[in-house]
């Protein structure tokens, strides 16, 4: 009987022998890189729709965002791995007619746009951490991918990503260009191994905003040296002229976001080796290391930051700013320095209150009047819009993308057809 | 959109009234389960202890198994999709499910008598293959293994107390994908857990002939813990995930009569389905993403009824080796019209059942029993779903033996 009652508990332990685990992720093999949201298009089309953004009527394609792996070098010539996100339009959850559109547009090739992002200090931030994390749309690539249909191209920048524990070259010439030309370079050879139906040629846009406006007009420069497939460029409210915008900062009583220009001082004096405290008063000075660790936001870094511009810098750098160092390396990394044969539309905010519109001026004056590019335009963005309104740096971006995406796509109809 | 899918996906963890299987024995299938105040094997330990102490002095084993067919379940009506009604007929799949019981009953310690039961006293599985269907449970899977020690005591040849504890074993999972719509979002999600219960009994045998009962089980919250993965498109995550189960408090009286050779017993039940007012899913590290955490990660609005089932039960012994058994129950749902959906499309049921026991020494028996649940038709009109759901129900087979020794 003992026996039998053995048995029976037995059967019932077996009975119970089910797990508490689905199993692993199934993961979809990519050649050089992960792929890491593949977002449907009624989704996002649904969240646009809310958001007024978009009218139920526009097309909107499915995000697929691939993270790719590359080599870059740093300020130093060192070599640096690095990632950046390629977006791609796809069908899934799209109308038919849409599918139908995707599919002759991927039959003629697909038009790209490398997408060069502003400023973030927080790794979270970058665009593949973001989106490796919410699985999401995000960012430019919504307004170049999802509804304009182009390949989205963006690197995360030294510091970011994959680079994460290397100190972020923030306004450094050099580093910004050559993790933009190795990003392009990784990027054709992804789209060739995963068969991604890049245009003829893997011709492409280029633009960014803000920081990435510098950094697209920095990588062009490098890009025209080799690279013919650059087919036009529009930088937005970049700080193309490093040098003019630390003078009228250092001149203010009072800054409305201090982690600007005290990220400037302080990457500066790191990747040149120079003390901070050439730049910043204490006891701002030694927070630095922690507040641009890549832990925190620019809002973050803002709390623990003064407004007033003469307890943040020091006062080496208020009263001598024009023999110092550092006004020497702004000069040096300003971009402003040669005269693009690519086509280029810079676009910029009258009302912009961080990188003052004069700045594009100025550089669009030197473009053309004193190195002698041709086809160069720069266009105020609330004229274009015909708006008395005026727009701040931060409202000025979607309007900017928008124009540029718009701008893009006329470009590729005549190119391709569509 | 995030509202309609929050209700799609993240409501169909539980398997409603119907994830309650009270029928454990061969005499529980046979009887509908009215089965309290007038059991007289092993199983009483599983239906009221306190009435082991009215057992002859010998120990008692009962062992058996309970095949369960579940047919498909039909729908027939509209989902509302985006804001559009789009035709959803649909059938569920047929399921086939065999599981055991075992029941034992110690001897006399003096006033004191021990038992134990084994059990699977809840679980449902669910599964559909219609694209509509499939965005809430493609699969729904929930399993109950209940250790049940009881001791009684006999306060005097009229009445006797029990307690005994409810060691539930539990293992739930739930696959619910939306590709087949356009809307690929997709669980796979996978816990278990053991938990613990209490239920205390009291049984009083009249010299008229009557017999009555009185049990009450606790309430249990199964908490599940496993993984869970989750996509949107052919992207995952994997998070740590959690989410309590409420196996309800159930009240039972009963009342049973001897007549002749003929026991006829009424069993009235209570369960306090009511203590389900939200389904709320945890997951660790949180949900980064505002789609998954719309879809997934949002308490859901359930709103269960409490319930009432009534029982019947008629036992007649036909001859000295031969017993023969019926029974009726009407069971009400716990589901409310505005929370129904296509992982537990219950309503009223009506059960029938019949069986029979052979003595075929006098110390075993066994016996075999039939019962069929009838589930009423129900037309539902809610936020998301207008139609009927139809056909459905279960049959239940149970083959057991007894050993008395």
């Amino acid at each position: 009987m003992k026996r039998l009652l053995v048995l029976f508990i037995a059967f019932f332990i077996a009975g119970c022998g089910g797990s508490s685990d689905p199993g692993e992720i199934e993961e979809v093999k990519v050649v050089g890189g992960e792929l890491i949201a593949d977002y449907p298009a009624n989704l996002l089309k649904n969240e646009l729709v809310a958001q007024n953004k978009i009218s139920p009527e526009d097309d909107v394609f499915g995000f697929r965002a691939y993270k790719i792996y590359y080599k870059t070098t740093d300020a130093n010539g060192v070599e640096v791995n690095a990632s950046g996100v390629m977006v791609v339009p796809t069908a899934v959850g799209a109308s038919e007619s849409v599918a139908q559109k995707l599919l002759y547009m991927q039959q003629v090739g697909l038009g790209a746009v490398v997408d060069c992002h502003g400023t973030i200090f927080a790794n979270k931030e970058a665009p593949s951490v973001k989106i490796s994390q919410t699985l999401e749309p995000d960012g430019a690539p919504i307004i170049f991918t999802s509804l304009a249909g182009f390949i989205s191209l963006q690197p995360d920048y030294i510091g970011f990503g994959e680079s994460k524990e290397h100190i972020q070259e923030y306004l450094i010439k050099k580093s910004s260009a050559s993790s933009v030309v190795d990003f392009i370079n990784a990027a054709k050879e992804f789209a060739k191994n995963n068969n991604i139906p890049w245009a003829n040629g893997y011709e492409f846009y280029l633009t960014g905003y803000s920081q990435g406006g510098y950094v697209s007009m920095a990588a062009l420069k490098e890009l025209e040296k080799n690279d013919t497939s650059v087919l036009m460029a529009a930088p937005m409210a970049g700080p193309y002229l490093l040098d003019p915008i630390a003078k009228g900062v250092l001149s203010l009583e009072e800054i409305s976001a201090p982690s600007f220009m005290a990220a400037v001082g302080y990457f500066y004096s790191k990747v040149y080796n120079y003390p901070v405290t050439q730049i910043i008063k204490e006891p701002y000075a030694s927070k630095l290391d922690t507040l641009f660790s890549g832990e925190y936001s620019r809002e973050e870094i803002d709390k623990e930051l003064t407004t007033k511009v003469k307890e943040l810098f020091s006062d080496e750098i208020l009263y001598t700013y024009e023999l110092s160092w550092f006004r020497l390396k702004l000069v040096e990394n300003s971009v402003v320095d040669f005269a693009p044969k690519t086509p280029v539309k810079m676009v910029h905010c009258l009302g912009d209150d961080i990188i003052p519109y004069q700045i594009s001026e100025a550089s669009f004056e030197l473009f053309s009047n004193v190195f002698g590019a041709s086809d160069i335009e720069l266009l105020a963005l609330e004229d274009i819009l015909q708006t008395s309104n005026r727009y701040s740096h931060t409202q000025c971006a979607p309007y900017a993308y928008s124009l540029v995406a718009k701008i893009f796509a006329q470009d590729r109809k005549v190119r391709l057809g569509y | 959109m995030k509202r309609e899918l929050i209700l799609i996906m993240s409501s169909s963890l539980l398997f409603g009234a119907a994830y309650k299987l009270p029928e454990q024995s061969l005499s529980g299938t046979a009887l509908s389960a009215a089965n309290v105040a007038s059991c007289r094997g092993a199983d009483c330990s599983y239906y009221n202890s306190a009435n082991i102490s009215f057992l002859e002095d010998k120990s008692y084993i009962e062992a058996g198994l309970t095949y369960i067919h579940l047919p498909s379940i039909e729908f027939e009506g509209y989902h509302n999709l985006f804001g559009q009604k789009v035709r959803a007929d649909a059938k569920s799949r047929v399921e086939n499910i065999v599981i055991p019981y075992f029941h034992y009953v110690s001897k006399e310690y003096g006033k004191f008598r021990y038992s134990f039961s084994l059990t699977f006293p809840g679980g449902l599985r669910k599964r559909w293959d219609a694209p509509v269907q499939k965005l809430y449970a493609q699969e729904f899977d929930l399993k109950t293994f209940q250790l049940t020690p009881s001791v009684a005591y006999r306060v005097n040849d009229n009445l006797s107390l029990s307690i005994g504890a409810n060691i539930i074993y539990s293992e739930g999972k739930v696959v619910s994908d939306g590709s087949d719509i356009n809307i690929p979002l997709k669980r796979e999600m996978e816990g278990d857990s053991i938990d613990y219960g209490f239920n205390i009994g009291a049984a009083l045998r009249l010299d008229s002939g009557w017999k009555m009962a009185l049990n009450y089980r606790s309430k249990t919250t199964l908490s599940e813990e496993g993984k869970a993965n989750l996509y949107i498109g052919l992207v995952g995550k994997r998070y740590d995930a959690s989410v309590d189960i409420y196996l309800p408090a159930t009240l039972t009286f009963a009342i049973a009569k001897d007549f002749y050779n003929t026991t006829l017993e009424f069993v009235y039940e209570r369960t306090f389905w009511s203590s389900y007012e939200y389904l709320d899913f945890n997951y660790n590290p949180p949900i980064e993403s505002a789609t998954l955490a719309a879809v997934f990660d949002r308490p859901i609005l359930k709103d269960w009824k409490d319930t009432n089932t009534f029982r019947v039960g008629v036992k007649y012994r036909y001859s000295n080796r031969l017993t023969l058994m019926g029974g009726y129950s009407y069971d009400e749902t716990p589901i409310p019209q505005e929370t129904l959906s296509y992982e537990l499309p219950d309503s009223d049921a009506h059960i029938f059942s019949t069986g029979f026991k052979y003595q075929y020494s006098s110390n075993l028996s066994f016996g075999a029993a039939i019962l069929y649940d009838y589930k009423k038709e129900r037309r539902v009109v809610n936020d998301l779903i207008d139609g009927t759901f139809k056909e459905g129900g279960a049959l239940l087979v149970t083959t057991g033996l007894e050993y008395r020794f």
